[in-house]
């Protein structure tokens, strides 16, 4: 009792001189972005292995796992206001992986645009180093050469001629995409200093617009033409910005 | 307690100092003797930088040091013959060279004495991933009736009764009282600093060695899921055994078997989808690992080799999409490599046994 007495006694003392320091490098109050993702399939939240689909083509299937990088976040005014970019800007959503991050120290502006990419740019593609969810152990490697795959969905499926399973792995530099999502509402930081922005993903959209993807030709595919007509879909439809909250 | 108080006014005037120093390192008020050293781990950065400890079980020089002796420790066993270094032998990768394992018992157990490197870094444990963290998985062995048959709490007894454990415990963990929590802890400190990372594959990545020209075919086959409508060729290994930890440590059902006899992971979830499945390990010192699979049915690398490319079972129930859908040929059933390239995925192979990691002394016998 005595030892935790005199313990007790030292931080009381400490206290006062650690809260003088916070009070000399007190800045003007960032905020915190908070950003949502719910992995959709049309209407309805993604359940891996528990239900099944209707792709856009009329085929059915199942998800077991689906994962993919968002990266380089930036928040925009379109008034030329104000950018953030998130730094070490690197995440993996779905799977065992996350489904929000947060976006710190963002200077107080009105944004009302959000722009980010679907996969790892070429400089940290090809390199060892580890920032953000960059993982050389994670299972979005590919291998050394080719980099991170962007986005995998694996699961089976049953179409109009022939079932089987379904693995899509999408990488490459040129399957790299940037975009730009409206926010429904601008987000003025100054009036709602911990905001979050709810964004939605729709597996369904990787199988449609503009390439309809019929799984009875294609439901597999980690190079070369197949991956590039799923990138396409991912930049356009995909992702969307549903709520400011 | 006059010792006490001298010794709290250099501990005022610390606090004093670093208060306001700018990285605001926290002062410790702790007047406690126990102070052990931590462990400094040592990784080429090619490897995972941001592996997890749990936070009340931090890598120290002292907890490794018991741990090591715990490992090798036959009093850990019921009848004082086996530790769990006897199927953990570090010649082999810390495997025992059997099919199955065999306890002090005489019985084999149904699954292979599972390779041991690179633990760091995973996170579900044993074939069946029916362990969240090293140190539940630690008391599984011990206390299992057909491996070393021991309960703990007996272990506990008879390791207080030594003249060695008291003082080893003290300088772990700041007192001579040895418990079952603290005989786990140690194991698993000594378990997550075995890492191979100086095998030829390692020094390839690191640009400090060569592959000759059928290792890098074969790394390329290996690391390769095939796509036959653009030509590109590939052994798909790497879609389950990929990264530098050689696992995604994943869980899959690798089509050994049309009729599941030991459900796996499955019977750990409880879910249909996971009936079958095994952990995909890490391959890592796999030329010293055999015999292969769960049950150790093949006893070489060409007989593995030979089941993921022609005997696969279609019909096993929940194979994985990522084998249904690895041909090399348009409208292939099979995998379809040819002799040649399975050889070259061999040879491959043998790039991953690292010599340093199995003759490292700070992971061998202190009894020896």
């Amino acid at each position: 009792m005595k030892k935790a007495g005199l313990n007790y006694l030292l931080l009381l003392m400490a206290l006062p001189l650690l809260a003088a320091c916070s009070d000399e490098e007190a800045t003007a109050p960032a905020a915190t972005v908070q950003v949502e993702l719910q992995n959709m399939v049309g209407v309805q939240p993604l359940q891996l292995d528990a239900s099944t689909y209707t792709s856009p083509a009329g085929d059915t299937y199942v998800v077991s796992n689906f994962k993919y990088y968002i990266s380089n976040v930036k928040l925009i005014s379109s008034k030329g206001e104000a950018t953030f970019l998130e730094p070490e800007s690197y995440h993996l959503i779905g799977g065992e992986g996350k489904t929000t991050f947060e976006l710190k120290e963002v200077p107080a502006g009105t944004y009302d645009k959000i722009e980010l990419s679907i996969g790892v740019d070429e400089a940290h593609n090809h390199s060892t180093d580890q920032v953000g969810d960059l993982d050389p152990s994670n299972e979005m490697v590919w291998d050394w050469d080719t980099g991170y795959k962007f986005l995998s969905l694996v699961g089976t499926y049953t179409g109009d001629t022939g079932n089987g399973g379904l693995v899509f792995h999408v990488g490459g530099d040129v399957n790299y995409k940037t975009l730009t999502l409206d926010l429904p509402q601008a987000l003025n930081l100054r009036q709602q200093p911990n905001a979050t922005l709810r964004l939605q993903a729709d597996v369904n959209e990787l199988f449609q617009n503009p390439n309809l993807i019929d799984f009875d030709v294609m439901h597999a595919g980690g190079h070369g033409a197949g991956p590039s007509m799923i990138a396409e879909n991912y930049s356009n439809g995909f992702l969307k910005v549903v709520e400011v909250k | 307690m006059q010792t006490l108080r001298n010794l709290l006014l250099p501990f005022l005037l610390l606090i004093a100092a670093f208060a306001c120093s700018p990285d605001k390192e926290e002062v410790e008020p702790e007047v406690e003797p126990f102070e052990p050293t931590p462990y400094e781990l040592v990784l080429p950065k090619t490897f995972p930088q941001n592996f997890k400890v749990p936070a009340d079980n931090p890598l120290t020089e002292e907890g490794v040091l018991l741990g090591r002796h715990l490992f090798y420790e036959k009093r850990l066993s019921g009848d004082n013959t086996m530790s769990c270094g006897s199927c953990h032998q570090q010649e082999k990768a810390f495997t025992d060279g059997r099919a199955l394992a065999v306890g002090i018992d005489g019985v084999a157990h149904r699954r292979s004495a599972m390779s041991l490197s690179n633990l760091l870094w995973f996170f579900l444990f044993n074939w069946d991933g029916s362990a969240l963290s090293l140190e539940d998985q630690a008391r599984i062995p011990i206390e299992s009736e057909i491996e070393m048959h021991q309960s703990l709490a007996e272990a506990v007894k008879e390791l207080q009764a030594t003249g060695l454990y008291p003082p080893l415990f003290r300088k772990a963990f700041g007192s001579d009282t040895i418990t079952e929590e603290r005989i786990l802890k140690a194991i698993a400190q000594f378990e997550r600093t075995l890492i191979s990372a100086d095998s030829r594959y390692d020094r390839y990545l690191l640009d400090e060695g060569t592959f000759t020209e059928d290792e890098l075919e074969g790394m390329k086959l290996f690391m390769t899921h095939p796509e036959p409508g653009i030509g590109l060729r590939g052994g798909n290994c790497g879609d389950c055994h990929g990264g530098v930890l050689l696992s995604m440590r994943t869980f899959h059902n690798n089509g050994l078997d049309e009729v599941l006899t030991d459900l796996g992971y499955g019977a750990v979830t409880g879910r249909e989808v996971d009936k079958g499945k095994f952990k995909a390990p890490s391959l890592r010192n796999i030329a010293l690992t055999a015999p292969y699979m769960h049950d150790g049915r093949f006893q070489t690398l060409e007989e593995v080799l030979d089941h993921y490319n022609e005997h696969i079972k279609e019909n096993s129930p929940h194979l994985s999409p990522l084998i249904t859908e690895a041909t090399n040929e348009v409208g292939g059933k099979t995998l379809l490599l040819t002799e040649e390239e399975k050889r070259k995925i061999v040879t491959f192979l043998h790039t991953l046994t690292d010599s340093t990691f199995i003759t490292d002394k700070r992971f061998s016998d202190p009894f020896k």
